[in-house]
């Protein structure tokens, strides 16, 4: 990470980030406010989800619309363990991101072998159908009410966001890393010729699958956390809207960029709370929201980062792309 | 024998279903690469036109059917030239455009209508006894209609200069614009196509299921597996794939629990991804 340090612009993006972050360390020294607690919660969940989804989606451009899938199965089985076994939470959330890692192998197995839009289908044809199963087989999910009751992370609602917000940070560094090494770079390349790719002896296919494992592993341990904080599961946590939503953060952010779906998420959270008398055309106004961005600002909002640094006279000479 | 008799009854029904949905569905993909999330979203729009036609302004049931079919048909062209032509290039933004607008119309059709079921009746009322088997009139006609509609765009495809742009714009697009085939125009009217069948599937269905703003979504997903399991691109595939998969969904609904019916189509994809990735029919992909 420290090789990506060198101009002026990458250090300004890199004390950006970091000011966010001890800025999140520092909330509930302000506050304690219930309210504003749980707002910050809310969007760091969704930070782990954007950006654990653009690990594998936004690099490698192959879209992934079923990304919920991941946070449900994670949620209903941290209930199931919680629940049965009593296991603590240390314990549960690596057998999580063990299970989404190797659920996300398989569903990538099935379908990153082949070019073509495969990926795309089967992602949401596997949320959809383990939406309509979580509801089906109401005797072990507890159907549309879903499965309360799951043991609190902490005591306290100041230890809950301490511990959500960690979980968030690691996640949050460990992509970074992640991305910006070899990894990142090989699947950039497979979005824009895989053949290229191909033909300089890297497997392909392979390199899909396991990032698409890590996405969903990262995504699992979000899952698993989101459950313990709501004390509760449900289906909602697999629907297609929470899929879209993710996908449209990511995307206004910036796809491709792991910092991009992190502000993605952190905005449109706080403009969500912001617009709550709106409630009911949240889900219009995002759409409207991707649209325009698919049109005027195909790389998100972190392409402005640039052009408002060097207004503020911050950032290097134009041409030096940071990301 | 009398369950044997069900199963092939009440899925041949669903069968017609799944494809009309499936084959506008394949076309739109086979002929401009466009993978339409927003195509059960004309399956909706399908029913709520046709609710609105009917008890709104009063249109009698038939016409009424027949005009939503059209102005979804025209919905989807509007789709095409305002939204998919300026992107059609990337996959990547055509299908998170698609979701897109599926997701405004889900809103708009909730902001309209509210989230309670509604029904149209049925074309014609009544019911007829097959042999034991109890079968509705209506759901007869459904299996009439889709025959007539898939003969008739069977013909199209085969016998008038349009359908036969359209089947070479579908296996090179280049190649056709060589040779003056105005492949936007091929495109605009392929999108009508797909939009009017899948809205006669969403009208036809309404009597029997009722209609919410989220009734787009697991159709949808049929389509998918339906397009898959016959070969992607590939129409004849994708009227036996529908059948198969609606004779097994009543064969398992019937015989082995109702809850599984939903899960077959995920069960019955993910075989064919595993074994046969191409398809019953499509071509070898790599």
């Amino acid at each position: 990470m420290l090789a990506n340090l060198k101009t002026p612009a990458q250090r300004h993006t890199a004390i950006f980030y970091g000011l966010i972050m001890v800025g999140f360390y520092f909330v509930p020294v302000f506050s304690d406010n219930f309210y504003l607690l749980s707002v910050f919660t809310t969007a760091y969940f969704y930070i782990i989800f954007a950006t654990s989804w653009d690990v594998f989606a936004g690099y490698s451009h192959l879209m992934n619309f079923g990304h919920a899938l991941f946070i449900g199965i994670a949620g209903y089985l941290t209930a199931f363990v919680d629940l049965h076994l009593g296991l603590p939470p240390l314990l549960v959330l690596p057998m999580c991101a063990v299970v989404c890692g190797l659920l996300g192998m398989f569903i990538g197995y099935l379908t990153l072998r082949m070019q073509g839009p495969y990926f795309a289908i089967i992602t949401m044809a596997f949320a959809a159908v383990a939406y309509e199963s979580a509801i089906m087989f109401s005797e072990y999910t507890g159907g549309e009410e879903g499965i309360p009751g799951i043991h609190p992370l902490t005591d306290s609602l100041i230890g809950d966001y301490y511990f959500v917000l960690v979980v968030m940070s690691l996640i949050f560094l460990f992509l970074l890393w992640f991305t910006r090494g070899r990894w990142g770079l090989v699947l950039k390349a497979i979005s824009q010729n895989e053949d290229a790719v191909l033909a300089s002896g890297i497997n392909t296919a392979w390199v899909k699958i396991r990032a698409y494992s890590i996405s969903g592993a990262l995504c699992g341990i979000g899952g698993s956390v989101y459950a313990y904080s709501l004390t509760h599961v449900g289906p909602t946590s697999m629907e297609q809207v929470l899929s879209t939503t993710i996908l449209i953060m990511a995307m206004v952010g910036g796809m491709g960029t792991i910092t991009g779906p992190f502000l993605g998420a952190l905005i449109l959270v706080l403009f969500n709370e912001l617009s709550r008398d709106m409630e009911e055309y949240r889900l219009l106004i995002y759409t409207v929201m991707v649209v325009v961005i698919i049109f005027f600002a195909p790389r998100g909002i972190v392409s402005w980062g640039q052009p408002i640094a060097r207004a503020f006279k911050l950032g290097g000479k134009r041409g030096q792309a940071g990301s | 024998m009398e369950l044997i008799q069900e199963i092939i009854i009440f899925g041949t029904i669903k069968g017609c279903v799944y494809a009309l949905i499936a084959t506008g569905f394949t076309l739109i993909f086979a002929v401009a690469g466009i993978l339409n999330l927003a195509h059960g979203t004309f399956y909706m729009l399908g029913a709520y036109f046709t609710y609105t036609l009917f008890y709104v302004l009063g249109i009698p049931l038939p016409p009424a059917i027949l005009l939503a079919a059209v102005l979804v048909g025209a919905l989807g062209m509007l789709l095409d030239r305002v939204f998919l032509k300026p992107m059609r290039s990337s996959h990547t933004y055509v299908l998170v455009l698609t979701v897109a607008v599926a997701f405004a119309a889900q809103e708009i059709i909730l902001l309209t209508y509210g989230s309670q079921g509604m029904n149209i009746p049925n074309l014609i009322e009544g019911s007829v006894n097959l042999n034991g088997v109890v079968v509705s009139w209506h759901q007869l006609l459904i299996v009439a209609i889709t025959a007539v509609v898939l003969i008739m765009l069977w013909l199209v495809l085969t016998r008038t200069r349009y359908g036969v742009a359209t089947l070479a714009v579908s296996m090179d697009e280049d190649g056709a614009r060589l040779v003056g085939i105005e492949t936007e125009k091929v495109f605009n009217l392929s999108m009508f196509a797909s939009a009017f069948l899948a809205a006669v599937a969403g009208a036809l269905i309404s009597p029997i299921m009722s209609m919410t703003p989220e009734m787009w979504n697991m159709p949808l997903m049929k389509a998918f597996v339906v397009v898959v399991v016959g070969g992607i691109g590939s129409l004849t595939g994708s009227i036996m794939a529908a059948f198969f998969l609606g004779w097994l969904e009543t064969f398992t609904g019937f015989v082995i629990s109702p809850k599984l019916t939903e899960v077959v189509s995920l069960v019955l994809l993910t075989v064919f991804l595993v074994f046969r990735p191409s398809g019953i029919l499509g071509r070898r992909l790599h």
